[in-house]
């Protein structure tokens, strides 16, 4: 009986996590990038070089408010958000459709900061939680979480016996697919806690998406597309109001928001509200204070009371974790690292298990080829990602939309590559010229980076250092995987 | 500061775990006394840990005490298997 | 199957929670507890149905009088 439950469990076990596993790798890999979107887009704007911890001066604050008037005065939507630890500059942004885009402004003088067009870390971290898609691929990405949620726990049933005794044992001597076990059994034991917290916290960031709070029977009817009543239609005043001096508003702000800092501001035709900054703590709330337009009284402040809302809040910042130092940022990132590892290495043990039975199948030709895809193809595209950044002029028209499109592409040439040795039925040279292809271009980035801006590397060396180690650490695994297969090819 | 503490209380009780299973880790048997000091510090220093953690930090001190949970037992994981290679 | 099961279930746990009276709090508390039954429902499911084909297709019965009932 108990083999038998063993058997089932690891047939779900197995097939769930091979089937999402290939999607929660991209998921997984750009999360973990995410964790520091803020220091990627400094990394890519190297023309922003305004140092951290800047003072705020009123200067700036009323520079920001005449440039919030003046495009508001053209129809924009901005909104305002304040430097922080992370981004030291003023952002006047709005909403094109794709991206949040604006102007940065010096804190210390209210100068524009002349930044070049980057897609920067945001689009891994829209890439992380809607693959590009949408809101379709948010849903998507909400059924890989339970999916994979599913699949852990399966796992912990198949392994429940030997989790306790094993959870520090490694053979690195003992045979190819035991090796790979023990380093799948002991990175994913040893990081279970954090990566059923950043999954099932995830899904909960829009869980509505899935477990709407509407009757069964109503998914089922079409839904209507929105109208607007006629009532509710009101013509825009002509000229927006204009702003009060936002620096004695922003102190009023803190003193109401019980001393958290302000993160950014919203503008409404006949109010502006101040909201609590995501990185006061770990409760991610949107807890505002409201002024009146254009006296700048006040009207009131809006916090969200409640066990439940608090829960829910620190689910949220959980997930997010704005509210993280650096030091925690990085164990994050860790983290997040080995939680990939875990499921590309559950992939590489799931094709390993059957290559001798089904290698010669279709099936299993068009599954590896995926896996390389996943596996080596998203970091090749992420590092060519990285490279355009430097390559491509900085006042090129355009260049964000390049950046991308340099992604995707390099991405669909991995998986044609990947494709036609798998037609070949040679697999190892798949995996051979596109982890070559991650040592070139992680190896190649720092040298990149100190040619193309020598100045930014000097003024921001810690952030350089960092995302170019990273680099480099890709190369390093890369060549070290790819010995390895050499070494078993022999 | 906090992450060193807990990741140096985690390694000691990963060592006495790993000294609990002589067998699984290629150690020689211990004591009958020696073992119920091993299964003292097996439990001990993680709750130690935990209290510290979050005394000084709350919700993110819990957070570093399973990071270093994990990051511990990598290290500690990696060190037995080059051992025994 | 396991999911054909385990989804109604825990909508109707979410929808249970969510219509007792506290508002948009309650419909959060429904979600967090739905969605962590929601992979154990699942692995439960997948694991009994092996065993105890009678009780998942009696579940399902339920589910279908449940989804024509509300």
């Amino acid at each position: 009986m108990r083999e038998t439950l063993r058997t089932r469990m690891g047939w779900l076990h197995g097939w769930a996590g091979f089937l999402v596993g290939l999607l929660a790798v991209c998921i997984f890999m750009t999360g973990t990038l995410s964790v520091f979107d803020t220091e990627i887009t400094r990394w890519m704007q190297p023309e922003n070089q305004v140092p951290a911890n800047a003072p705020l001066t009123g200067t700036a604050l009323n520079a920001a408010s005449s440039l919030i008037h003046e495009q508001q005065v053209h129809g924009a939507s901005v909104f305002l958000t304040l430097p922080s630890a992370r981004s030291p500059t003023i952002d006047v942004l709005h909403y094109d459709g794709r991206q949040f885009v604006g102007t940065l402004l010096d804190p210390r003088t209210g100068t524009p900061v002349p930044v070049r067009a980057t897609m920067g870390g945001t689009f891994f971290f829209s890439f992380h939680y809607t693959l590009l898609e949408g809101t379709t691929g948010t849903r998507i990405v909400n059924i890989v979480g339970v999916i994979l949620l599913v699949a852990i726990g399966s796992g912990i049933v198949i392994h429940i016996r030997a989790l306790v005794p094993d959870i520090i044992r490694l053979r690195l001597s003992a045979a190819r697919l035991r090796g790979w076990l023990d380093a799948h059994l002991l990175v994913g034991v040893l990081f279970l806690p954090f990566t059923i917290m950043i999954i099932y916290t995830g899904v909960l960031v829009n869980v509505g998406l899935i477990l709407p709070a509407t009757p069964l029977t109503d998914l089922f009817v079409h839904e209507k597309p929105q109208t607007i009543p006629a009532s509710d239609t009101r013509a825009a005043p002509d000229i927006p109001l204009p702003l009060p001096p936002l620096a004695p508003l922003l102190a009023t702000a803190r003193n109401s928001l019980q001393g958290r800092d302000a993160g950014f501001i919203l503008f409404s035709p006949d109010h502006l509200s101040i909201y609590a900054s995501d990185a006061s703590g770990p409760f991610l709330t949107r807890d505002h204070v409201d002024f009146h337009l254009p006296d700048g009284h006040l009207l009131g402040t809006t916090t969200t009371p409640g066990h439940i809302a608090h829960t829910m809040q620190v689910m949220h910042g959980l997930h997010y974790a704005r509210f993280a130092c650096l030091d925690l940022r990085w164990l994050y990132f860790v983290s997040g690292l080995c939680a990939t590892a875990m499921i590309a290495s559950g992939l590489v043990l799931f094709l390993m298990k059957r290559r001798s039975r089904s290698g010669h199948r279709i099936g299993f030709r068009v599954g590896e080829s995926l896996t390389i895809t996943t596996l080596t193809g998203l970091p090749v595209s992420i590092l060519a990602f990285l490279w355009c950044n430097r390559l491509l002029p900085a006042s090129m028209v355009g260049r964000d939309r390049m950046e991308v499109a340099c992604f995707l592409g390099i991405w669909i040439l991995c998986t044609g590559h990947a494709s036609l040795c798998a037609s070949g039925r040679c697999m190892n040279r798949a995996w051979g010229p596109q982890l070559r292809l991650i040592a070139l271009l992680g190896g190649g980035l720092p040298v990149l980076d100190i040619l193309a801006c020598p100045r930014a590397v000097y003024n921001l060396p810690a952030i350089h250092a960092a995302i170019d180690g990273t680099g480099l650490l890709a190369a390093v695994i890369a060549l070290s995987v790819r010995r390895r297969l050499e070494g078993d090819g022999k | 500061m906090i992450f060193f503490a807990t990741f140096l209380l985690w390694l000691l009780a990963f060592s006495c775990h790993a000294r609990l299973h002589p067998y699984r880790y290629g150690f020689t048997m211990l004591a009958i006394r020696e073992q119920r000091m091993a299964i003292t510090g097996r439990i001990a220093f993680p709750t130690i840990a935990l209290a510290l953690a979050t005394r000084m930090d709350g919700v993110t001190g819990v957070l570093i005490w399973f990071a270093s949970l994990s990051i511990a037992g990598l290290c500690i994981a990696l060190w037995l298997a080059s051992r025994r290679k | 199957m396991a999911c054909l099961v385990s989804y109604p279930v825990a909508h109707f746990v979410m929808m249970d929670i969510a219509g007792m009276p506290g508002g948009n709090a309650m419909v959060q508390l429904g979600q967090i507890i739905a969605l962590a039954c929601l992979p154990v429902l699942i692995v439960l499911c997948f694991s009994a149905y092996a065993a105890l084909p009678g009780v998942c297709i009696a579940g399902c019965v339920a589910i279908i009088v449940g989804l024509l009932v509300s």
